[in-house]
């Protein structure tokens, strides 16, 4: 259950003046906007329908390969246009492990390795980059490789506050890099089927859509007890906290990894982690990529939220047909679809599921990282660009934050504040430590 | 709480894992009060506790806690937490602070302070951070740039923009950077013509190639339309990062001006840049984009026409339906598939007229591009066209004909179906399709099933509880998958794994099921229309030698008891005996256990007798019983066994059916040769279970285990032995 307020709190109605503000959003929201399905781009039109010439490869580098990003790495090693050369962790076994894999699968010795990321995105060969380092990094890292002019895949969550989520729609579209979350669902057909027959009106007028977070409880990282900090080339304590507030070395943070300042501030947790899957479909589902839910609400151990276009949105947990992880379900005035990681359909009329695509179980991510590297070369939308990203995430983060002050909020996807309501606006934004910044 | 139309147990144990990071010091807490916080930070407390008040203190803080938070803006533990607070509350206090602090720290400490600043856009500040743009460390420097950028200070133009220029190599991209930002600012204001000066600024300056290529862009999109032929330019350069970001601006940048721009590159590119324009247009959801990706579709190299038709597909357009149906007949596979499935979401039912139409085509693959669009559409009134089209001599269109007419074709139809068998040389077809029509009739619903009683609990003797009503109203409300879960039932009987019995009935045929908690149980049961059974019946008595298997097999898939009766006494046929007795062995559901357990004594071949053994075994694995009947039937089929392969069978299934029964017909296998150990595993799994049910016989069997066997076996019966001794009363 989520902390009781103090009840005491004196609101102040000053806003805190620190959300980015938004650029040249007209023109990139209509070409979002317009975004109905994915584009499946040509082989040899990009260079991969045969031998793949030198020129038309891609040329990778990854950032932060633990257990998810090793799988990733994985689907990249399999693309014939792909060329990884370089790994950067900040532990030394990890670098080496990825060495190894890499050296083992072209046959040499030339996978460099780095320590420091800054290395990395340094080398101009480099056109894109694997960021897998866990979420305390991921924007960071993501929005200084698109400023060295990488394109990114980027492990989710993305973002550690509805700041971040922000600066990286506004970085990504400033400087034109090519950006992909890791919400591979976007890319399975059983997911981008159901989205399709609700964006097309296939159920009648959208009317609520239900998404499964996987737990609605937030949490924090603290501070442990010292343990003897290891040789920086074993383990850089200081590159792993990275933009995390200071800490002194402890094993069980280092070891924690995916887990160490999820979700970021005070509001980490389930909700972020399973909800940048499945209500990043339900944004997608209901052609609201470039907006996020208006009103936040916790009921009877559940979520539910409203979107600027009356749709409800409901994060559960329970009541879910037997489908399989990471449901979804999207009901319209004549009809309903649910699908989930079974890779299975299930509608109100199977008249509905006419067309529908091959079943793909498993939730594979090699759907997704071939989009990523077809938009690479045609310079396109992902599925999952940087603004669906932003306001995937921005959702999950006030849904968040509903849930910690235990309380309706109301926010504003126009001026990203929660009007009149101090407490929840300053659980917007973080400070980076430093020397990070955006 | 909400009902929903279904509901499951189905929770992944990984969705379950919330990710909470259990730490001694947190501050998901209740919120504190500010003055607490305050002394914690002004006391001797250790770090780890200022810490955590800092973080506190971004929630609750006020301009009275600036000066406890102040003073740890030069201390390296505990700067990051203070910024942390410092950044969240407002008033003029924090600003100051900061400010103040800006000159006292050095290095990282006061990139953080600069950083800080900048979040919060303190105009006051831009003075001390034009002259940090001079500092020595770069870092600070670069901090100084950005943030300059951020804040908007007009007085940072100049400063900034020679330094992009003329500026040591680091600090020139970050000058670059604050200069974008503030144009952007500019721009936000509505002086565009001051923003596209500092971009055009910037053009001119030694940049990084990202950077420059960010100069362009923004000097494009203050412009509008414009700079629509500097956009040209990009679009037209052999530079890949220049034309790179001209494909990213020409999405951005809105208006007319651009569409044109794109529809004249389309006229003059080559085929892989016209493919990057129409692409574009159709992001920008430009329909002029939909002439040129119809063309596209129709032309060139199948992958470019296969991009061709997904982008046509996000129009909706009726005026692509000639170009689906054209390409959804393709030689190229990928070409007519993705044709074929934009035919098959296409909401509108008047393309149905037009691939109904093409069944009469001249090109056979146009013919069976419509067969196949006619089963992914569903379109049922095609069948009687469909029928009278297919000729067996065509035998592709004669097979994927029939599957149609299997998957639409309704009971009415059946006979004329039936006819065909008589005809056709591809009986085969005609034999699958009638059985899918069986099949798809005898699905049942919601309205046949009539719960008469559900039990959940401890089962069958413990404490339980009468679910019925509950049971009744989900399947009232169409819900024919049960979970047996706490959720739905309540916990009548806690701390032990409970069990769900339901006895119910479709169209008269009563069944009992039993599952354990949180599985979950289908209630279905297949009833095929009568009429249709006679049907098929009829045909048998009438047919000759040649239909006479398939019509026995389809009598399978019609299922119920006639149907039964009838292969039961085909089996009697000299010529129809080897069809009849599979049929019986594969039987479905539990109701040919009678015939299966005959056949395993009484045929003479031991084929039979094999196939009916495994019959048995797994009918008596499927009937709902209480256990002991299951398990006394299972002590005849293992008798019965001639083979270790179905005697492992018969064991499979008594490990599934924990009771003091199971566990001593597993005993009594312990000797039998070629499954020693797999009965010993099945008797050690049993024992576990019923232990405390029954510690007096498992007991005595481990004991007996372990006397017999060696190794880890006879470890582990031992310890279930000691564990069985000490649970008896």
């Amino acid at each position: 259950m989520p902390p009781t307020p103090n009840r005491e709190w004196s609101f102040m109605t000053a806003s805190v003046p620190h959300v980015p503000r938004r650029r040249f959003l007209t023109g990139a929201a209509k070409a979002g906007a317009a975004l109905a399905l994915p584009t499946i781009l040509p082989a040899s039109v990009l260079g991969r329908g045969g031998a793949t010439a030198p020129s038309e490869r891609i040329v990778l580098g990854a950032i932060g390969i633990g257990n998810r990003g090793s799988y990733d790495l994985g689907c990249f090693l399999e693309e014939e246009d792909v060329r990884f050369v370089a790994i950067c962790d900040v532990k030394k076994t990890r670098r080496e492990a990825v060495k190894q894999r890499a050296d083992s699968r072209y046959g040499n010795k030339d996978c460099a390795m780095y320590r420091d990321f800054r290395d990395l995105l340094a080398r101009p060969d480099i056109d894109a980059v694997l960021i897998a380092t866990g979420p305390n990094w991921h924007a960071t890292a993501a929005m200084y490789a698109a400023k060295a002019g990488k394109d990114v895949y980027c492990e989710k969550p993305c973002t550690k506050n509805i700041s971040q989520s922000l600066l990286l729609a506004e970085i990504f579209r400033r400087t034109g890099r090519v950006f992909q979350a890791g919400t591979q669902r976007r890319s399975l057909p059983n997911f981008g089927y159901a989205v399709d027959l609700a964006r097309r009106g296939r159920l009648g007028k959208l009317h609520t859509m239900h998404a499964h977070p996987g737990g609605l409880g937030t949490s924090t990282s603290g501070w442990e007890e010292e343990h003897t900090l290891p040789p920086q080339e074993e383990a850089d304590w200081d590159l792993y906290l990275g933009p995390a507030a200071w800490r002194p070395f402890n094993r069980r943070i280092l070891a924690n990894g995916f887990g160490f300042e999820k979700g970021g501030g005070l509001t980490g947790g389930g909700c972020l982690e399973w909800g940048s899957h499945c209500v990043d479909l339900c944004q997608w589902a209901n052609d609201a990529d470039t907006t996020s839910c208006v009103e936040y609400e916790p009921v009877d151990g559940e979520l539910h939220a409203r979107y600027p276009n009356g749709v409800k949105l409901v994060l559960r947990n329970d009541g879910w047909l037997p489908l399989g992880s990471c449901p979804v379900r999207f009901e319209g005035e004549s009809g309903w679809v649910e699908t989930a990681d079974g890779g299975d359909l299930v509608a109100s009329d199977p008249a509905l599921l006419r067309g529908n695509p091959k079943k793909i179980s498993g939730y594979p991510a090699n759907f997704h990282i071939r989009d990523f590297l077809d938009c690479v070369k045609s310079r396109a939308p992902t599925r999952a660009h940087a603004e669906a990203a932003c306001f995937a995430h921005i959702t999950c983060h006030a849904a968040n934050i509903a849930l910690f002050l235990d309380r309706k909020v109301v926010y504003d996807p126009v001026k990203h504040e929660f009007p009149g309501d101090e407490a929840a606006n300053r659980l917007r934004s973080e400070a980076l430590r430093a020397p990070w910044h955006f | 709480m909400h009902r929903y139309p279904t509901r499951s147990t189905m929770l992944l144990p990984a969705l379950l894992i919330t990710a909470v990071l259990v730490l001694p010091l947190h501050a998901d807490r209740p919120l504190e009060q500010e003055g607490p916080l305050i002394q914690v930070l002004a006391g001797d407390a250790p770090p780890a506790e200022k810490a955590m008040a800092c973080k506190k203190l971004a929630l609750v803080g006020t301009e009275d806690a600036v000066p406890a938070l102040a003073p740890l803006l030069t201390d390296t533990s505990l700067a990051s937490w203070a910024r942390i607070a410092l950044e969240a509350i407002p008033g003029p206090a924090v600003d100051r602070a900061l400010r103040d602090a800006l000159p006292v720290v050095t290095g990282r400490l006061q990139i953080g302070v600069v950083n800080s600043i900048s979040v919060r856009r303190d105009p006051q500040a831009v003075p001390a951070l034009l002259r940090l743009l001079a500092e020595r460390d770069l870092e600070v420097a670069e901090a100084a740039a950005v943030a300059l950028g951020r804040i908007g200070a007009p007085q940072a133009r100049e400063p900034l923009l020679a330094l992009a220029n003329q500026g040591p190599d680091p600090l020139r991209n970050a000058a670059a950077e604050g200069c974008i930002l503030l144009a952007e600012d500019l721009l936000a204001q509505g002086e565009a013509n001051g923003a596209a000066a500092i971009y055009d600024a910037l053009r001119q300056a030694k940049l990084s190639p990202q950077k420059s290529a960010e100069a362009i862009r923004g000097a494009i999109l203050a412009r509008g339309e414009d700079g629509v032929p500097l956009l040209a330019e990009l679009l037209h350069s052999e530079d890949r990062s220049l034309f790179n970001m001209g494909l990213h601006t020409a999405r951005e940048l809105p208006g007319p001006a651009v569409t044109r721009l794109l529809q004249e590159q389309i006229a003059d590119a080559g085929p892989e840049r016209r493919l990057h324009y129409i692409m574009v247009l159709a992001d920008r959801g430009d329909r002029e984009a939909l002439p040129a990706a119809m063309q596209a579709a129709q032309e060139g190299p199948a992958p470019q026409r296969v991009t061709a038709l997904h982008l046509m597909d996000r129009f909706d357009d009726p005026a692509c339906l000639p170009v689906y149906l054209a390409s959804a007949s393709d030689p190229d596979t990928d070409v007519a598939k993705t044709a074929r499935l934009a035919l098959a979401r296409w909401p509108d039912a008047s393309v149905d007229r037009m691939i109904i139409e093409q069944l009469n085509a001249s090109v056979a693959a146009t013919r069976m591009a419509a067969i196949e669009l006619i089963r992914l559409r569903g379109i049922q009134r095609a069948v009687p066209m469909l029928l009278q089209s297919l000729s067996p001599e065509r035998a592709a269109e004669f097979k994927l004909g029939l599957k149609t007419v299997g998957d639409l074709a309704t009971v009415e139809q059946f006979p004329e179906l039936l006819n065909l068998l008589k005809v056709t040389p591809d009986q085969r077809s005609v034999e699958e399709a009638l059985a899918a029509l069986c099949i798809r009739a005898s699905a049942t619903t919601g309205g046949d099933v009539v719960v008469h009683q559900a039990v959940y609990g401890d089962l069958p003797d413990g404490t339980s509880r009468d679910v019925t009503e509950i049971v009744r109203t989900m399947v009232k409300e169409g819900q024919l998958a049960i979970p047996a879960t706490n959720t739905h039932f309540g916990d009548p009987s806690g701390g032990i794994v409970k069990k769900l019995r339901v006895q119910y009935s479709v169209a008269g045929e009563q069944i009992t099921s039993v599952i354990d908690e949180n599985d979950t149980l289908q209630l279905t049961g297949r009833v095929t229309p009568p009429a249709l059974v006679q049907s098929l019946l009829e045909a048998l008595s009438q047919a000759g030698e040649a239909e006479q298997p398939a019509l026995l097999r389809i009598l399978q898939s019609a299922g119920g008891a006639e149907a039964l009766a009838a292969v039961r006494s085909a089996a009697n046929d000299p010529a129809l005996r080897d069809t009849a007795i599979r049929l019986l062995c594969t039987w479905p559901g539990a109701s040919a256990l009678p015939d299966v357990i005959a056949l395993t004594t009484s045929a003479q071949e031991a084929t039979y007798r094999v196939l009916a053994l495994r019959g048995e075994v797994r009918m008596i694995r499927e009937m709902a019983a209480p256990v002991a009947d299951k398990v006394a039937l299972l002590e005849e089929a293992m008798a019965a066994a001639e083979r270790s392969q179905e005697k492992r069978q018969v064991l499979a299934v008594l490990n599934e059916l924990p009771s003091p029964e199971a566990l001593a017909l597993a005993a009594a296998s312990f000797d039998l040769e070629g499954v020693q150990e797999e009965a010993a595993m099945a008797a050690l799994a049993i024992a576990e279970k019923v232990l405390k049910q029954d510690p007096a016989d498992v007991a005595t069997i481990m004991q007996q285990l372990a006397d017999q066997a060696s190794g880890k076996i006879a470890e582990q019966a031992k310890k279930l032995r000691e564990q069985a001794e000490s649970a008896r009363p």
